[in-house]
């Protein structure tokens, strides 16, 4: 415990580790220089013009001399920052770039999928309808990744547009189980839906709230255990239409519940459970929700399971 | 039968789409790059555009400015179909005129016909 306390002060571990950069280009470490340099060039100042009083042109030149030093420290912090805010700007761009190149063949591939339904040409055998299924599911989770990756660098920048129109959660649940089929199938588990069968439509970006949706679904099949069963309940409360999704998987431990809606966090007991993903997800849904004037919360506990739940305002029909 | 200019450069989305909107009873012309684009919209008068953003010679902006500007076709509906989803695209893109936005991979392909028919109001 005090080991850990004590960590946080180690300023060379956290410029290798935070910045990945030599301490001589870290923030962190030049601004303690600074301090240090500042403090030090006053205390000998001090004595100094206590000794030499007859001769103020000494005081004058040790001031001149540590606003220097200090002038030179922080044009070297500045230009850390500058490189810093400089690789984080080419990382977004690269992410941008590369996110938007992935989109267009999974377009097709998204198209080709919905053609071959619409078409009511569905392939034939089981073997096929099996294939065609794993196509459709796959693309789907691809889309959904660079989308996500799309919003974490939009985010940063600070440049997202949410498009506010009128969403169906009950449909949109539906549909989203439908397409866990496979996921659900291999941990032999279920998802029931609860709730009110007719539910008032929400305002929110139809689809980021979908992402919403499938990253809670998404999480609750991962962490839970075979053989069980995820609970949806929809309801409306007021002006508002609440979602909550239980499960009964490994929970998360109660010392990391403040982080769990941070960027890159992963539970310390997930990886028992051998699971995938950017750890992004949560960190986006929360921004998401926040973004369309709702609410997100959740209660977990190691072991047993967990709950999440988000509100979103209803839908008020122009008249 | 009612006219659709689609400007696309991805050949296979450009098919796909294209087919899609015949088989709904539309004629399509398609153009793959944005100076094509805009002769064939100067050349045809369509009753509606389909707009991608990045192309080349010529970028989706561009030929949506141009297409406003003109008093001859300023009137016809342009959507936008692209992937570009940022703050500032979708911005330009209303202040340029467009009638709506659509991200392509957000839709699939009978939705986005769909939209095209409650536009032309079919």
């Amino acid at each position: 415990m005090l080991l850990k306390f004590l960590r946080q002060f180690n300023i060379v571990r956290g410029c290798r580790e935070d910045f990945n950069v030599s301490v001589w280009k870290c923030p962190t470490f030049l601004f303690v220089l600074m301090g240090v340099a500042v403090t030090v060039s006053t205390l000998t100042a001090y004595f100094i013009a206590s000794r030499f009083d007859q001769d103020p042109q000494i005081s004058a030149l040790l001031a001149l001399g540590t606003a220097g030093i200090v002038l030179i420290i922080g044009h070297i912090i500045i230009q850390s920052f500058a490189k810093i805010v400089e690789v984080s700007r080419l990382k977004s761009q690269f992410l941008d770039i590369i996110s938007h190149q992935l989109l267009t063949p999974l377009t097709a591939l998204k198209w080709s999928a919905s053609t071959i339904e619409s078409d009511g040409t569905s392939p034939e055998s089981a073997k096929q309808q099996e294939a065609y299924m794993i196509i459709k599911e796959s693309t789907n989770k691809m889309v959904n990744i660079v989308n996500t990756l799309l919003d974490i660098a939009r985010i940063e920048a600070g440049r997202v547009t949410m498009n506010f129109g009128r969403f169906d959660m009950r449909e949109s649940v539906k549909k989203i189980i439908a397409l866990r089929a496979h996921d659900l199938e291999a941990k032999h588990s279920t998802i029931e839906l609860w709730g009110e069968e007719v539910i008032a439509p929400v305002l929110a970006d139809p689809f980021r709230t979908r992402l919403v949706i499938e990253n809670l679904v998404d999480n609750a099949i991962k962490y839970s255990r075979e053989h069980s069963s995820i609970v949806i309940t929809l309801r409306q409360e007021n002006d508002r239409v609440m979602f909550e999704i239980k499960d009964k998987g490994v929970g998360i431990p109660a010392h990391e519940h403040k982080n769990i809606f941070q960027k890159f966090f992963r539970a310390s007991n997930e990886f028992s459970y051998q699971t995938k993903g950017l750890g992004v997800g949560l960190y986006l849904v929360k921004f998401i929700i926040e973004a369309s004037g709702g609410a997100i919360g959740f209660e977990s506990q190691e072991g047993v399971g967990s709950r999440f739940w988000f509100s979103l305002p209803v839908y008020k029909y122009k008249t | 039968m009612e006219k659709i200019v689609f400007i696309e450069d991805e050949t296979t989305l450009q098919k796909m789409l294209g087919a899609a909107l015949k088989e709904a009873g539309y004629s399509v012309i398609t153009a793959s790059d944005g100076e094509t684009g805009l002769a064939a919209v100067r050349a045809e008068k369509p009753d509606l555009v389909l707009l991608d953003l990045i192309l080349p010679k010529m970028d989706g902006f561009t030929v949506l400015g141009e297409i406003k500007k003109d008093e001859a076709t300023a009137h016809t509906p342009v959507i936008v179909l692209t992937n570009l989803e940022s703050a500032e695209d979708v911005g330009r893109v209303v202040a340029l005129g467009a009638t709506t936005y659509l991200v392509k991979a957000n839709y699939d392909l009978p939705d986005i016909v769909l939209k095209i028919k409650e536009i032309l109001g079919k």
